[in-house]
């Protein structure tokens, strides 16, 4: 009963008035961003992060994990009635869209917003049980074990986001060099700085986040021609039992699956959603209908992506190692606001931590509460037509890069990257890996050198320690396997059918 | 004529890491026991350059998209940015606001004039909002 005590103190924390209030604002202003068309979880978050500045910690932590499951289900709800995901709820477009063309909005919607509860319940009390022991394991690991989960998390990061592995390779290797420039900790050498006195501090996190995922993406939506959505405003929002009743089960798997595949590395909301559309298609009593606007394809999917961002904040929390690009920047904001993620962050701020675990149950509640009676006025953001919107998210990005540093220097690095992220899409390389390598780029160089010293400059270090050795070899299998993989495909080129999933995630991220 | 999009690919990482590994090189290198601030990047870009070479590589054996580009919006949206930023320096935020909401709403296909000072004059109040309610220190005027 050791848990129930340890959350009863975390809701003891998350229950005062402030860490409320801070966490029914995340969670308000995370859905309204993340239902803007353009604006993923990514984006939202770093457009949203200087609010938080000013803040006392645990409310700035509570907020920020309110604005990142906001943002998410924001994003499912946009992905239901418009068809536009920003690459964090694919699935929902499927069934979503097709139970909107029919004319059950209001039915999607409430079961995504019942299923995301469902998940976001089992996800939290897996979170809740899972990290303290996880952090003890932790603790064991030394610099080599840090080198060896970093470049697990970027491979498995590069199978999942992108087509193929080494583009997904090549933008965490940019993203690690882009992570470097500034002055280096150790020597106090300025690097990559190219003479501009406004990096010599590093790129900033804003900057980056906001060019790649915020104005590569308005670019990205400008391009394409717009469509309006068939939604046609009026919503019958209450499911029939019948309906309610085929809600449950799916939901449930769901939350097995998203729970279980938020915690791996690589692993996080995306493709949680589809292995656990996989899963409904396959043991679902109505899985002839999945496809074609069933409840099933919208109960399971939301679930997954609901339980799959909570326990993705397992490997944050216990370890220090991020495993996608959202958790990544989640790292960084919760450095911003002066708390450094792993091992002893459980027992060095227990209060934050059970406090931030019981708001995530508090904020589960605020979505179901707040969307469900409520989707239909949040559906009025779609009525503004997206030539007044995306100048205004354009001068939202200027304002939240300018605010960090209160700099308007800043604004070229975000312009620059802007251009660059835009450059990347049409390219086909997905941005998201880029973040992660630039977050884990100077973790990976910290614990590399230390590493090294320790061991004379002996790279046999890295096998003779036995966990890191592990890791390595699960690294050196996977390679193996992706090239076998490789030279199979090749061999039958027209043999691309099986592999469903990852074309429409490639696509998606295109 | 059609340029196909993983060679560009390709070569554009060959060509970020030849940018970030020629830096690293002229930085002090240490041994790797002791690791000077050059080694690691100089480390990443040669595996940068594998990887990009592998690709350059790929599509030898395997055929390419089409690379598509889009200069038009791009280019507006950098352009509005880039102003922003100037006038806002030199003249102050609220001409940089109007100026921004100007050039990057002509991107889109149904461009109007009423409409984008429309749109600034609301992004001014909401502007005034953040700086008087929220205390962000905004140059507006």
């Amino acid at each position: 009963m050791d848990m129930l005590s340890n959350l009863s103190f975390g809701f003891s924390h998350a229950l005062t008035l402030n860490n409320l209030l801070f966490c029914a604002a995340g969670c308000t202003i995370g859905t309204l961003v993340g239902l803007l068309p353009g604006l993923g979880p990514l984006a939202t978050i770093s457009l949203l992060l200087p609010l938080t500045y000013s803040l006392p910690t645990d409310g700035a932590l509570i907020m920020l994990a309110g604005i990142y499951y906001g943002a998410q289900y924001g994003d499912n709800v946009s992905a239901i009635t418009m068809r536009m995901p920003h690459a964090s709820s694919i699935v929902a477009c499927i069934d979503g869209y097709e139970m909107t063309l029919k004319g059950k909005t209001g039915l999607a919607l409430f079961t995504a917003g019942m299923s995301s509860f469902i998940g976001g319940t089992i996800a939290t009390i897996v979170l809740a049980s899972l990290a303290p022991p996880l952090s003890q394991v932790a603790l064991m690991f030394g610099p080599t074990e840090y080198c060896a989960l970093v470049l697990l998390g970027f491979l498995c990061v590069s199978l999942v986001t992108t087509g193929s592995v080494l583009d997904g390779l090549a933008m965490c290797l940019v993203g690690v060099l882009l992570g470097l420039v500034g002055t280096d900790v150790n020597t106090g050498t300025l690097r990559f700085t190219v003479g501009l006195p406004s990096l010599y501090d590093g790129i900033s996190l804003v900057s980056l986040s906001l060019g790649c995922f915020g104005i590569a993406e308005i670019t990205k939506n400008l391009d394409k021609d717009r469509q309006a959505s068939p939604f046609r405003g009026t919503i019958k929002l209450m499911p029939n039992w019948t309906e309610f009743k085929r809600i449950i089960p799916s939901a449930l798997r769901g939350s097995a699956a998203g729970s279980l595949l938020g915690l791996l590395p690589g692993g996080g909301p995306v493709i949680a959603q589809f292995a656990a559309y996989a899963v409904d298609k396959k043991f679902s009593k109505y899985r002839d209908e999945i496809g074609q606007g069933a409840i099933e394809g919208v109960a399971g999917q939301a679930a997954a992506d609901e339980a799959a961002a909570r326990t993705s904040f397992i490997p944050l929390m216990s370890i220090g190692i991020p495993e996608n690009a959202v958790m990544a920047l989640m790292m960084a904001a919760f450095i911003i606001n002066g708390i450094k993620p792993g091992p002893t962050m459980i027992t060095d701020h227990p209060d934050l931590f059970w406090g931030l675990v019981a708001s995530m149950w508090i904020g589960n509640l605020f979505l179901v509460v707040l969307n469900v009676p409520l989707v239909r006025y949040w559906l009025t953001v779609f009525r503004i037509p997206y030539t007044a919107l995306f100048p205004s998210i354009l001068f939202f990005c200027c304002v939240g890069t300018y605010s960090v540093n209160n700099s308007l220097e800043d604004i070229y690095t975000t312009a620059f990257f802007g251009v660059l992220g835009y450059i990347f899409f049409r390219l086909s390389l997905d941005p998201a890996p880029l973040m992660l390598g630039f977050i884990l780029g100077p973790i990976l160089e910290e614990n590399f050198r230390r590493a090294m010293l320790l061991s004379h400059g002996s790279f046999a270090t890295f096998v003779e320690h036995p966990i890191s050795g592990a890791i390595l070899g699960v690294v050196a299998l996977i390679f193996a396997w992706q090239i076998w993989a490789g030279f199979l495909t090749r061999r039958q080129p027209d043999k691309e059918s099986g592999d469903e999933p990852r074309g429409a995630i490639r696509g998606a991220a295109r | 004529m059609t340029i196909n999009r993983d060679l560009v690919k390709g070569l554009s990482l060959l060509a970020i890491a030849l940018f970030f590994g020629l830096q690293a090189n002229s930085y002090p290198l240490g041994t790797l026991g002791r690791a000077g601030p050059g080694m690691f990047p100089l480390v990443v870009s040669a595996l940068l350059f594998l990887v990009g070479s592998a690709i350059v590589v790929r599509t030898r054996i395997v055929r390419g998209d089409r690379l598509e580009f889009k200069a038009r919006n791009i280019a507006l949206v950098a352009a509005g940015l880039l102003s922003f930023v100037l006038l806002s320096g030199y003249v102050n935020m609220l001409v940089g606001l109007t100026v921004m909401v100007l050039i990057s709403s002509y991107a889109a296909s149904d461009f109007k004039l009423s409409r984008a000072l429309a749109l600034s004059a609301v992004l001014a109040c909401v502007a005034l909002a953040m700086k008087l309610g929220l205390g962000l220190q905004l140059p507006l005027y």
